[in-house]
């Protein structure tokens, strides 16, 4: 038991104990949700207080614990809750954003019990999916915080077409989770079967094991499934229609929760097991990936500057907002993905504070149509400031934690020569699109004159106020001190990206070949050529020095397919394979090659 | 503790009075005036602490902000010549701009929120000017523009207000888009982002063939905050902000950002991108002139004016000569913050009137203001010994020694400085008063002001008087600084940063007649230009009832009127590019995505299950008919084989 069980298990038990409550006390199981909330949160801080001190297990885990009697030992699950830097700060996030999610719920007005149960299993289930260190688990509780989204939208949600969109984001979600599902299970499949299990870190340490590498064949097919089933879930683009009028329709606090935190799932995902453990996919599937992102910034940054009802422009506006992260996932570097994770963090704060925002505008007018709305900075002070605050960290404003992230992402995507153009198309849609849409929801809600009929609106009291200023908080204190967060981040990221590209292939140095992306299985002949061809870029920077040696690493020729199947490695001196290969490899980046060779 | 840490004071102090302001003390008038005007005046006297004691060497001191692999971003100080002078300057008039707002927005509801506001500005101008790294810079750059945009729609339920601040930003943000592309060539090349480390290497060489365009890509930043062509169209416009955010960020500090930044970073600009540099700067300065001459109202013809003294500027700084665009900066800060102080106390004297054709006689009624603004009008049309003269002839030199048609510009542009600048001195001072019999007005925002017609009822009823001592004391400050600004020894301190082998004049005497020993060609043409403006302008405008000009240069003069159509061009094609493009997106989302896939997904669900329907009809015949084939079915295949 470590803080992490309680974190998780106190929204589960008080949904059970709200069951047995009876449904006129609604005050109480308001009071309740918010009660449990605030100290699921006072936990989580602590424990990212605690973080930089704990001890580590072997893999690099914190507070890990089990929750003993779920799972079955035969199919090697086991209920096993761990964080490190990757999702320590995604806890505190879902954490925070549970808490004001809940106290955003005061709109709800019917079946009050209902709602508070599935908000207390969707923030368990959401806190659970990013701890877990189990992949079954990962999964399960990722579902079970999806299914109560679906519900809260077509009972709670409001507009006309709110069955429209349960209907749509009922489709796209369980699709992407299905093909997400296939995924995993071929993932659990590839290990022989004596040694199978569904633990992360035991999976991934198999894997990153060049003995034990997963076939091409497999790769090829399992990347995809990943990518996709996980992108769906993201909202990468062209699979985003379902985001922005989900969210739309659905009551704040699900929008809060969902665009804010379980979106994150299947970045998450990616980062976590699909990259590391399937790196020769991952290179050659990283360019389609990085252009895809562009959908998500320019395209639907358009879409975003069309949008006439404001909870539409701001769903568009956190689709566009998921291009950024799938770009600095995709430059494979460590400043890329470590900027990845940190808006990953940032666009949880940013998303919860807008649908909580919106939530009250339409609680105080009825309608979130821009054309009816204009001019309420004038009577909601307190709403004005924090809205146009959200608007400028949506829009990339230093200060706010996004900006850390963002421009890291810039920074990382740039070292890749192959990605220079999508990154100018990605910086362009972050400064100037971002910048037009974030404005002309200011301009149109808060300035300029107020219509007569919104005269009676009223300010939020302090008790009201509280979510949006401990959300805009987070971003501030994130982004004035970003070292709290990317600290921490840094060292798994280090890690994934060094097992990423440990194996060969390197998207750095293809260049903007196209052929090679789409045959990244390679015979090991072809993979002691690879070295002269990476020369060819000739850019001579930094990242083909680092290459290079990388590569280098690779020279001893890699045993077939026959060897793997072989039980009883030794664990330490894989362990100590991939530490010695990531250290080179870090050495190399630190190495003063700055200057032209 | 050396004393140089006192800077990380004066840089912080303005943050810390806009959060308390932000989070306490919205309600309490007197308090957040205390603690923003408190926190600059403060930092003005650390800053003099810090010269008095530190001198004015070159030294450094940053902690680590953020650092991820190779990207090592600092946040420092750079303390050097030319930061610690920007620091007086945006200190000093800084100082005497919030004290003059403490007069000037007395009776707003938006007291507290102006001054938070000004305070935000004042933290991220001074971050821009100690920032020791490229990433710092940029990211002070941005919070520049943000706090620009509040104080431009500080007056936000005023449409062409909100409207105004849109365009301010969005446009800052193409500069950005350009800078931020700058410095990540640049970081890509080098693996640095600090200024001593890029200087001392040879940046430009390491580089290569990616020098020139990283080199305009930073200098785009540049032309988006210092309003340069093709992107000056925000700043006109951003006078819709009130008039003592016109005079700090408009005109003294903000705008100067950007000719401050091409000084700072002037090491990694390579010989083509100087001359481009000086092209925009000199285009700038010529087009902003010409449209100031057709401007009316009277805070309009300064934002231009302050257009084409950047241009100036930036034209210095592109002729090799940082030196003379950083010095005619400083004297500009001074008379042009002057000028636009001037310009409010007549705007409030007026009741908000701003066109300079309803103006007419305060010099009697206003002397104070009168006189001040007449030294501002004298320095900037650069009549010896002001201070805008010597600023204006070291730039006027560096044309005449490396481009003779760039000379051949500064020249006519000082003409039509001087004689803008008359025209608006003969019209809105001297002659008789127009304000009694003033028609409706009919300029565009003061129409769309909701108390328009009470304002006018009380403008026709209302004498005009001298403002408050809180008012004119700032101008009689920045007067005096406005005459002496040229000769105290900013050129040597600029000079022997940048040119540090040439020789420097020093002493009073030396510097007053150093311009005519130096270069007398370009010091003799300034003054000639000067009494050229001067004498056109006395002939059309002295005690002229209306201008006489468009009369004279028909279509010429209506282009300038209507600033040559920019805002119209970028509207029609920029603008409306962008929203086809967003239109048909959002078209293609509609339709194609949302309709189309979906709807297959949808419609083949449901006609599976319709023909799955057909199999189920509860009709026993169909069943038994069913059956019997599937018996026939499974035969075949057991016993066919």
């Amino acid at each position: 038991m470590t803080i992490l069980t309680y974190i998780f298990l106190l929204p589960l038990l008080a949904a059970i104990a709200l069951a047995l409550v009876p449904r006129n006390f609604a005050v109480i199981m308001r009071a309740v949700a918010v009660g449990v909330t605030f100290v699921t949160m006072l936990l989580a801080v602590l424990m990212f207080w605690q973080f930089n001190g704990a001890t580590a297990d072997a893999s690099g885990y914190k507070f890990v614990s089990t929750i003993p009697g779920l799972g079955a030992e035969s199919l090697g699950i086991a209920c096993k809750l761990g964080v490190d830097g990757l999702n320590v700060g995604l806890v505190l996030m879902g954490a925070i954003v549970a808490f004001a999610a809940a106290c955003c719920s005061f709109e709800i007005k019917s079946r009050e019990k209902e709602f508070y149960i599935l908000l207390l299993v969707m923030t368990g289930g959401i806190l659970g999916a990013f701890m877990s260190l189990d992949l079954f688990f990962f999964y399960f509780f990722h579902e079970l915080a999806l299914v109560p989204t679906f519900i809260m939208i077509g009972v709670w949600g409001r507009g006309e077409r709110k069955n429209y969109a349960t209907f749509q984001i009922t489709l796209y979600l369980s699709i992407g989770a299905l093909l997400a599902l296939i995924g995993l299970i071929a993932l659990y499949l590839q290990v022989p079967v004596d040694l199978r299990t569904f633990d992360i870190p035991t999976l991934t340490k198999h894997f990153a094991d060049p003995a034990n590498a997963m076939a091409a064949s497999a790769q090829n097919f399992i990347f995809p499934l990943l990518l996709f089933g996980f992108g769906i879930l993201v909202s990468l683009w062209p699979f985003h229609s379902w985001a922005a009028l989900g969210y739309g329709s659905a009551p704040s606090a699900t929008a809060m929760l969902h665009a804010g935190v379980l979106k994150k799932f299947g970045l998450y995902g990616l980062i976590r097991v699909a990259l590391p453990m399937m790196p020769e996919a991952a290179q050659s599937w990283m360019q389609i990936l990085a252009w895809l992102c562009l959908g998500n910034i320019l395209y639907v940054g358009w879409v975003a500057m069309r949008q006439k009802n404001l909870n539409l422009l701001i769903g568009n506006s956190s689709v566009a907002h998921m291009g950024m992260i799938f770009l600095g996932i995709a430059s494979l570097n460590l400043i890329g993905v470590t900027g990845a994770v940190a808006i990953m963090v940032a666009h949880g704060f940013l998303a919860a504070l807008f649908f909580g925002l919106n939530g009250y505008i339409y609680n105080q007018t009825g309608t979130l149509e821009m054309s009816e709305l204009g001019g309420l900075a004038k009577k909601l002070r307190f709403i004005g400031v924090a809205f146009v605050m959200a608007a400028m960290a949506g829009c990339g404003l230093p200060g706010f934690l996004n900006f850390v992230g963002e421009v890291s992402v810039f920074f990382g995507a740039w070292q890749v020569p192959a990605l220079r153009v999508v990154t100018v198309l990605a910086v362009w849609g972050a400064l100037i699109i971002g910048a037009v849409y974030m404005l002309r929801a200011v301009r149109a809600v808060m300035h300029a004159g107020m219509p007569e009929k919104w005269a009676d609106v009223a300010d939020a009291n302090l008790w009201r106020k509280l979510p949006y200023a401990l959300l805009i908080a987070s971003l501030l204190v994130f982004g004035f001190f970003p070292k709290l967060l990317t600290e921490k981040i840094k060292p798994v990221t280090e890690q994934i990206v060094a097992m990423t590209k440990a194996k060969g292939g390197s998207l750095v140095a293809l260049g903007s070949d196209a052929r090679f992306p789409l045959t990244p299985a390679l015979s090991p002949g072809e993979r002691e050529n690879r070295p002269q061809f990476l020369g060819k870029t000739g850019d001579g920077n930094r990242q083909d020095a680092a290459e290079k040696n990388e590569s280098g690493l690779l020279l001893s020729p890699l045993p077939g397919g026959e060897r793997r199947g072989e039980g009883g490695r030794d664990d330490t001196s894989k362990r100590f394979r991939i530490l010695s290969q990531h250290a080179e490899s870090a050495a190399a980046e630190k190495s003063p090659t700055a200057r032209s060779p | 503790m050396k004393v140089e840490a006192l800077t990380w004071l004066v840089l912080f102090l303005p943050l810390l009075a806009a959060g308390i302001i932000t989070l306490f003390t919205l309600r309490n008038k007197a308090v957040s005036a205390t603690l923003s005007i408190g926190a600059i005046v403060t930092g003005f006297v650390l800053t003099l602490a810090v010269i008095k004691f530190g001198g004015w060497d070159a030294r450094e001191l940053s902690v680590n902000w953020l650092s991820i692999g190779s990207l090592n971003v600092d946040f420092g100080l750079k303390l050097d010549a030319l930061s610690l002078m920007m620091l007086l300057i945006v200190t000093g008039v800084g100082s005497a701009i919030h004290i003059y707002s403490y007069g000037y927005m007395r009776d707003d509801p938006g007291f507290s929120r102006f001054f938070a506001c000004m305070s935000l500005f004042t933290f991220s101008m001074l971050g821009i000017v100690l920032a020791n790294n490229f990433l710092q810079m940029f990211i002070f750059w941005e919070l520049v523009g943000v706090s620009s945009y509040l104080l431009i729609g500080f007056w936000f339920e005023k449409p062409s207000a909100a409207d105004a601040a849109k365009k301010a930003f969005i446009t800052n943000r193409l500069g950005d888009l350009g800078f931020i592309l700058g410095i990540l060539i640049i970081f890509t090349a080098l693996g640095s982002l600090n200024f001593t480390v890029l200087e001392s290497g040879n940046s430009i060489a390491a580089l290569g063939g990616m020098a020139t365009l990283g080199g305009l890509l930073v200098f785009c930043g540049a032309i988006g905050k210092s309003a340069q062509f093709p992107l000056h169209v925000w700043l006109p416009d951003a006078m819709e902000g009130p008039t003592p955010v016109s005079a700090l960020i408009h005109a003294a500090t903000m705008v100067a950002a950007g000719v401050y930044m091409l000084c700072r970073v002037f090491f990694i600009f390579t010989p083509d991108a100087l001359t481009v540099i000086s092209w925009i700067g000199g285009i700038t300065a010529l087009l902003a002139a010409l449209i100031a001459v057709q401007q009316n109202d009277i805070k309009r013809i300064l934002a231009y004016s302050t257009l084409s003294q950047l241009g100036y500027m930036v034209m210095g700084v592109g002729l090799t000569a940082p030196e003379a665009g950083m010095f005619h900066l400083t004297t500009h800060a001074f008379f042009k913050a002057l000028l636009f102080l001037g310009a409010g106390s007549v705007i409030i004297a007026l009741h908000h009137e701003q066109d300079i054709w309803k103006m007419g006689g305060l010099r009697k009624k206003m002397p104070v203001t009168f006189w001040t603004f007449m030294v501002g009008t004298l320095a900037l049309a650069g009549v010896w010994p002001l201070s805008g003269f010597f600023s204006k002839d070291a730039i006027l030199a560096a044309a005449h020694e490396n481009n003779l048609l760039l000379f051949i510009l500064g020249v006519a542009v000082a003409a039509l400085t001087t004689f803008y600048m008359f025209r608006l001195v003969f019209v809105a001072f001297l002659g008789d008063r127009r304000t009694g019999v003033a028609p409706v007005s009919d300029s565009k925002e003061a129409a769309q002001a909701g108390d328009e017609s009470m304002r006018q009822a009380r403008r026709l009823s209302y004498e005009p008087h001298e403002s408050p001592g809180v008012v004119i004391w700032p101008l009689r400050i920045l007067a005096v600084a406005s005459v002496v600004g040229g000769v105290i020894g900013i050129e040597a301190l600029f000079g022997g940063m940048f040119k540090p082998d040439a020789a420097h004049p020093h002493g009073l005497l030396a510097q007053l007649v150093y311009p005519f020993q130096h270069a007398p060609v370009a010091a003799l043409s300034g003054l000639a230009a000067f009494a050229v403006g001067l004498f056109a302008a006395w002939k059309l405008y002295a005690n002229a009832k209306t201008d006489p000009l468009p009369d004279k240069l028909g279509a010429l003069s209506r282009a300038m009127a209507n600033r040559f159509y920019f805002d119209e061009i970028y509207e029609a094609t920029v603008i409306r590019i962008h929203d086809a493009i967003a239109a048909i997106a959002d078209w293609i989302d509609r339709w194609i995505i949302e309709g189309f896939c979906i709807g297959l997904v949808r419609g083949g669900t449901d006609l599976t299950g319709r023909a799955l329907r057909l199999v189920q009809t509860g009709n026993l015949q169909t069943y038994a008919f069913l059956f019997v084939l599937g018996v026939a079915v499974v035969l075949w295949f057991v016993l066919g084989k």
